[in-house]
């Protein structure tokens, strides 16, 4: 054996002998629900490691944390491909209490076979500067507060392999820029605001069907604690030099085992033709004990020379764990759209 | 019923707390004794989702919670959060995504008063039976 070999076999002694199942404490790891599987004691802290909630790096206050997401898909007509499809890191810390800062960084990213595989991108860097509850600064690369899909997109927290067109087509899914925000506590709900501008181009950007320069926007949302909320969204934006707006809708219920997802949008250009649109509503049932029926109607309708589509996607979805989906679906469609091809998808996802 | 009349009742129901099962022990929701704030049950449900971070003083609050799995923890996450574990799981991991973490837990009701005892800024819940003059009562669940 030579002799790096044995320093490598020493070290994953003195590792594994030093880093043992957690014990029990008056503490957890800040952001820790559960006991870490892994701790290991440090001059910085303890270092502990809990599956959905990230390597919490001893006193620091950072976190590494990040998901990933296997797919296997087949398109109707086409060849069957697996392949990884994301695998990003989030870079957290929060240094002192008003202070928050966040980037998530794509070390993978081929969300379609017929793209090229992206690495080490930069998805998204931020600070937020909190003064009040009800007034807060966000400055960077964020994701566009349209909707709902799109600000909790990862692969992990979401029910379906496909993504519906609504929530990606008509606006760019990431904004550089600035964004006040904050919430207000009317008796049995939130009530939360957002209003953001960006003066600059995309940071670290990736291709987009739009891609904006400049944008305007805001969004309002009312979120009950009896679990059901709705909000409205607004987005001006330059696209090629012209202005386009963007209004959009959404709301999520929650009753027992069932939720329902909906959301609406409508983008056209100030002047001009150009008008596209389109909602989806999504149904969601615990139907036996960690095994979800999903069922999507979705309608999107895009400028000439393109045509309305109708899609529907039927599937179920499998958590072993909080912190693990399994997901397969099928998607039907009266047409064969470029963004969204009928047939089977399914994957594996996992928040590290 | 009148429409105004299923209205209101909605209302009712979904701003009274939810009902207590008997035999369930009396949970208190305590702070520092120097803290003089009154809270209402949604307003503790909105601290210890993270919604509301910071005291009307604008001090940061500090949200202590209960491991999963105790009887105090599942006594207030359903009679405070108004939700089940696997939706609250669900809830959490959407935070994750923006880098917010749940409250920070501690294993036992005397850890907690302690803290509590200790940091002007601190929340917690107790039995109801632990409390003494360390912490102040905001909140009783009986």
């Amino acid at each position: 054996m030579s002799a790096s070999a044995r320093r490598a076999m020493l070290a994953a002694v003195v590792f594994f002998t030093c880093a043992s199942p957690a014990a029990p404490a008056d503490t957890y790891p800040s952001g820790a629900e559960k006991p870490p599987v892994v701790s290991l004691p440090t001059p910085i802290g303890e270092v502990a490691y809990t599956p959905g909630r990230g390597l919490h790096v001893g006193d620091t206050r950072l976190t590494l944390a990040g998901y990933g997401s296997v797919n296997l898909l087949h398109d109707e007509g086409g060849p069957t491909t697996a392949r990884v499809e994301n695998v990003d890191l989030f870079v957290i810390w929060d240094p002192v209490s008003r202070v928050h800062l966040f980037s998530e960084i794509d070390m993978v990213d081929q969300e379609s076979p017929r793209e090229e595989r992206r690495t080490f991108l930069t998805d998204r860097l931020f600070g937020d500067f909190s003064g009040f509850d009800w007034l807060n600064l966000r400055v960077g690369k964020f994701l566009t507060p349209v909707g709902r899909w799109n600000v909790i997109h990862a692969r992990p927290l979401v029910w379906t392999t496909s993504r519906p067109l609504v929530t990606r087509l008509p606006f760019d899914p990431y904004v550089t820029g600035a964004m006040l925000f904050g919430s207000r506590y009317p008796r049995a709900g939130t009530l939360t605001y957002s209003l953001y501008g960006q003066f600059t181009n995309n940071f670290d950007v990736e291709p987009a069907p739009q891609p904006q320069d400049r944008a305007v926007g805001g969004r309002l949302e009312y979120a009950s604690l009896g679990g059901w909320s709705v909000a409205g969204s607004y987005l001006a934006f330059t696209d090629a030099g012209r202005w386009r707006h963007l209004t959009g809708l959404d709301t999520l219920w929650r009753r027992g085992p069932f939720e329902l997802w909906g959301e609406f949008a409508f983008q056209e250009p100030a002047r001009g033709p150009g008008r596209q649109w389109g909602l989806y509503v999504q149904p969601v049932m615990e139907v036996v004990r960690r095994v979800y029926l999903i069922a999507r109607y979705e309608y999107y309708d895009q400028p000439a020379p393109e045509r309305a589509v109708n899609i529907g996607v039927l599937g179920l979805a499998y958590k072993p764990w909080p912190f693990v989906v399994l997901k397969g679906e099928y998607l039907f469609a009266d047409r064969r759209a470029e963004e969204s091809p009928p047939g089977v998808k399914s994957s594996f996802t996992v928040l590290f | 019923m009148r429409p105004a009349g299923i209205v209101l009742s909605t209302a009712l129901a979904l701003l009274m707390p939810a009902p207590a099962v008997p035999g369930e022990p009396p949970l208190a929701i305590v702070v520092h004794p120097e803290r003089t704030a009154a809270l209402e049950i949604e307003d503790v449900a909105h601290i210890f989702l993270r919604k509301r971070r910071f005291w009307d003083d604008g001090a940061p609050i500090v949200a202590l919670n209960r491991e999963p799995g105790t009887a105090a923890r599942a006594i207030f996450s359903r009679r405070v959060l108004r939700t089940d574990p696997a939706q609250l799981e669900e809830y959490w991991n959407h935070k994750y995504f923006e880098g917010v973490f749940p409250p920070t837990v501690l294993s036992s009701c005397a850890a907690v008063k302690r803290y509590v005892a200790a940091d002007r800024n601190a929340i917690g819940y107790i039995d109801s039976s632990e409390v003494d003059d360390s912490v102040r009562v905001v909140l009783k669940l009986e």
